[in-house]
C-alpha cells in the first residue's frame, strides 16, 4: 500500500527526513512513533502529496506521490495534527462538500455522511458549526472527512493530540475499528498509544528510521540483556556473593536495607535465570520475597535509541553491563 | 474541473457566513450613493452615470481587498489549505474557484447600484442606457482584473491585513497613480526603441474604461482586461504550486 524508497526532505538546509525507506501492506495498522520533530509530520505530507519530497520515491497504492498525484489523493484520507476545517460550515454541510472533492458520486452522497456521521458518533452535532464544537467532537469530524470516501489508505497526525483521556479512548477505539477496514498510518508520540493500536511499529529519530517491527518484536530485538529484580532476607553480603558466583550473571546491583534487601541483576539475553535464582537463595536456607523478570518496555526501548546520540547515558543501575562486575558496596547505604 | 461548481459555490457562500461581507457591501453601498448623490447634485446630468462608472472604478481599489483578502490567506492561516491542496482537486481549480466566487459576490454588491438609472428617470432624466450597459460590462471587467490581483496577493501570505494593504496599494497605483507618471517616464533607458508614456498608459486602468465611458464596448479594452485576469490566475496557480518546490 505505501512503499517509501530513500526519502529526502530538506526545508531551508535542514534536514527534515534522511533517507528513508520503508513499506506498508494493506490491512497494516502501522503506528509512525518519535519525538516532536523527529519527522513524522513531514513524511506523512509527503505520502498525502502536500509537497513533495527532496529525494527519493514515495508511492501509494502503486502511484508516485508527485508524478501521479491525484490518483494517490483519491485513494487516500489524511487529517493534519492541527485538524483544519471550516468554522463556518455545519458537520453535515462539511462532510458532503468534502465528499463531493472527494469524488463520492451524488447519489451515494448523502448516505456516505450518514454512515461516517453514525460511526464516528456526530449524530448529536451533525447540524451544529464546526467553529462551536469542542476539541473532542472537532476531531472526530476530522476523522468522519478522512473517511467519508472510503479510503484506502488512512494517514492521521497525532490523532489523539490534544484530546482529554476519555476522549482519546474513544477516538482509539474508533481507530481500531477503520483499522479493520483500512490500511493506517498514524503518528505519535505517546508509546502506549501505538502499543495499543498498532501492529507494527515505524520508530524515527532525526529524520532517520532507527527500528522497525512488532511492539514485541521490536523489544525483543533491542533487549541485550535480561533483568530480574528480587527481594530477599539473609545476609546481605552472603547473598551478594553467592548470587554474582551463579552463571551467566553478568550485572548486579544490590540496595541494601536493614531486613529486606533489593537485588537487581542482569544476565544475558539467551537464558531465563529465574529458577536458578530461587534455587540458590532457597537453597541456602534465606527467605525470597520477590522475583520476577523486568521486561523492557517500549518506552525503555524509545528512550534507549533516541538519546543514543545524545549527552552520555545517565548512570542507572541497568547500566552495568561488563562481565565482571564489581559488588555496589555498602558505602552510603542506610545498613 | 468537475469540481469547479462544488468549490465555487463554497466561495461564494462562505462571503454569507461572516459578518465581513455585509459590512463591506453596506459601505460599498453608502460611498457609491454619496458619489451618484454628488455627481447628481453638480451636474444635473442625466448621464452622471458615465462619471459614476470612473468613481465606482476608484472606490473598487479600497472595497476589493477587502473582499479578496481572505481568499487565499485566511485557509493558509488556519490550515485548511492543506485539507484543499491535498483533495484530488486542481490547483488550477482551485485558483479559478475562487476567483469565481468573489467575483459573484462583488457583482452582487454592485448591483444595487443599477437602481441609481431609475433614481435619474425619477428626477426627469432619460438615462442612455446603452452607455449604462457598457459602463457596467467595463466596470465588472476592471473589478474582475482587481479580484485576480487581489486574490494573488492573498495566496503569498497568510495574514488578510497584509493582503488587504498590498492590494490596495497596488490597485491604486495601477488604477490611478500611473496616470500621473505617464508624462514623466520619458526618460527612462531605452526611450529609442520603447515609448514609455505609450506603454505606461497601456496599462493604466483607467485608460482602458474611457471608451466604455463612452458607450462603446470595444474588444481592446476587454482582451487587455482579461488578459490582466489570465495573469492573475496565473500567478496564483503558481503561488499555490510554490509549496512543491520552496
Amino acid at each position: 500500500m505505501i512503499e517509501v524508497r530513500d526519502l529526502v526532505k530538506k526545508y531551508a538546509g535542514v534536514t527534515a527526513v534522511d533517507r528513508i525507506t520503508f513499506s506498508v501492506e494493506k490491512g497494516e495498522i502501522v503506528g509512525f512513533l518519535g519525538k516532536n520533530g523527529a519527522g513524522k509530520s513531514t513524511t506523512m505530507k509527503m505520502l498525502s502529496c502536500y509537497f513533495p519530497p527532496t529525494a527519493g520515491v514515495a508511492r501509494v497504492a502503486g502511484f508516485d506521490c508527485v508524478t501521479q498525484s491525484m490518483e494517490v489523493r483519491r485513494r487516500i484520507g489524511y487529517m493534519p495534527e492541527s485538524v483544519p476545517l471550516y468554522p463556518d460550515m455545519r458537520v453535515e454541510e462539511y462532510l458532503t462538500y468534502r465528499a463531493r472533492l472527494k469524488g463520492v458520486p451524488r447519489r451515494e452522497r448523502a448516505h456516505a455522511v450518514n454512515e461516517v456521521v453514525s460511526s464516528t458518533g456526530l449524530m448529536d452535532v451533525r447540524r451544529k458549526l464546526i467553529g462551536s464544537l469542542s476539541k473532542g467532537y472537532r476531531q472526530r469530524t476530522g476523522l468522519a472527512e478522512a473517511i467519508v470516501h472510503k479510503p484506502e489508505l488512512l494517514i492521521l497526525d497525532e490523532p489523539t493530540a490534544g484530546l482529554d483521556p476519555g476522549q482519546i479512548r474513544q477516538v482509539r477505539e474508533l481507530i481500531k475499528e477503520l483499522g479493520k477496514r483500512t490500511t493506517l498510518l498514524l503518528s505519535t508520540h505517546i508509546l502506549n498509544e501505538v502499543e495499543l493500536t498498532a501492529t507494527r511499529i515505524l520508530l524515527i529519530h532525526r529524520g532517520r528510521l532507527v527500528a522497525s517491527g512488532t511492539p514485541g518484536s521490536l523489544v525483543g530485538g533491542h533487549q541485550t540483556a535480561r533483568r530480574y529484580y528480587l527481594e530477599v532476607r539473609g545476609p546481605g553480603d552472603a547473598v551478594n556473593a553467592a548470587l554474582q558466583a551463579i552463571p551467566n550473571v553478568t550485572g548486579l546491583s544490590w540496595s541494601p536495607a536493614a531486613d529486606w534487601h533489593g537485588f537487581k541483576l542482569e544476565s544475558v539475553p539467551e537464558f531465563d535465570l529465574r529458577a536458578e535464582l530461587a534455587k540458590t537463595v532457597v537453597g541456602n536456607g534465606w527467605d525470597l520475597r520477590e522475583l520476577r523478570e523486568e521486561k523492557m518496555t517500549l518506552e525503555d526501548l524509545f528512550v534507549q535509541i533516541t538519546r543514543t546520540d545524545e549527552a552520555a547515558p545517565g548512570g542507572g543501575v541497568t547500566q552495568i553491563r561488563p562481565a565482571p562486575v564489581e559488588p555496589a558496596p555498602a558505602a552510603g547505604g542506610p545498613a | 474541473m468537475t469540481n469547479l461548481p462544488a468549490l465555487t459555490k463554497r466561495e461564494f457562500t462562505a462571503y454569507f457566513y461572516s459578518p465581513m461581507a455585509y459590512v463591506i457591501a453596506t459601505g460599498y453601498l453608502i460611498f457609491s450613493g454619496l458619489s451618484f448623490y454628488i455627481l447628481l447634485k453638480d451636474t444635473r446630468d442625466a448621464n452622471a452615470m458615465r462619471n459614476l462608472l470612473t468613481f465606482l472604478g476608484f472606490i473598487h481599489t479600497i472595497f476589493v481587498p477587502m473582499v479578496t483578502m481572505r481568499l487565499i490567506a485566511e485557509e493558509r492561516k488556519t490550515g485548511t489549505l492543506e485539507m484543499l491542496v491535498t483533495a484530488p482537486v486542481s490547483d488550477v481549480e482551485i485558483a479559478v474557484s475562487k476567483f469565481l466566487g468573489a467575483l459573484g459576490f462583488t457583482v452582487l454588491m454592485i448591483a444595487p447600484t443599477l437602481l441609481y438609472t431609475w433614481i435619474i428617470t425619477r428626477v426627469g432624466g432619460r438615462p442612455d442606457y446603452g452607455l449604462v450597459w457598457a459602463s457596467y460590462i467595463g466596470l465588472v471587467c476592471l473589478t474582475a482584473a482587481y479580484i485576480s490581483i487581489g486574490l494573488f496577493i492573498s495566496s503569498t501570505t497568510a495574514n488578510q491585513i497584509i493582503a488587504a494593504i498590498l492590494t490596495f496599494v497596488v490597485l491604486f497605483t495601477v488604477y490611478f497613480l500611473l496616470g500621473f507618471f505617464a508624462g514623466s517616464v520619458r526618460g527612462l533607458p531605452w526611450k529609442d526603441t520603447i515609448n514609455w508614456p505609450e506603454v505606461v498608459t497601456y496599462v493604466h486602468f483607467s485608460s482602458h474604461l474611457e471608451s466604455f465611458g463612452k458607450g462603446l464596448v470595444d474588444t481592446r479594452d476587454i482582451v487587455y482586461f482579461l488578459s490582466v485576469v489570465g495573469l492573475g490566475l496565473f500567478l496564483t496557480v503558481k503561488s499555490l504550486e510554490s509549496r512543491r518546490w520552496r
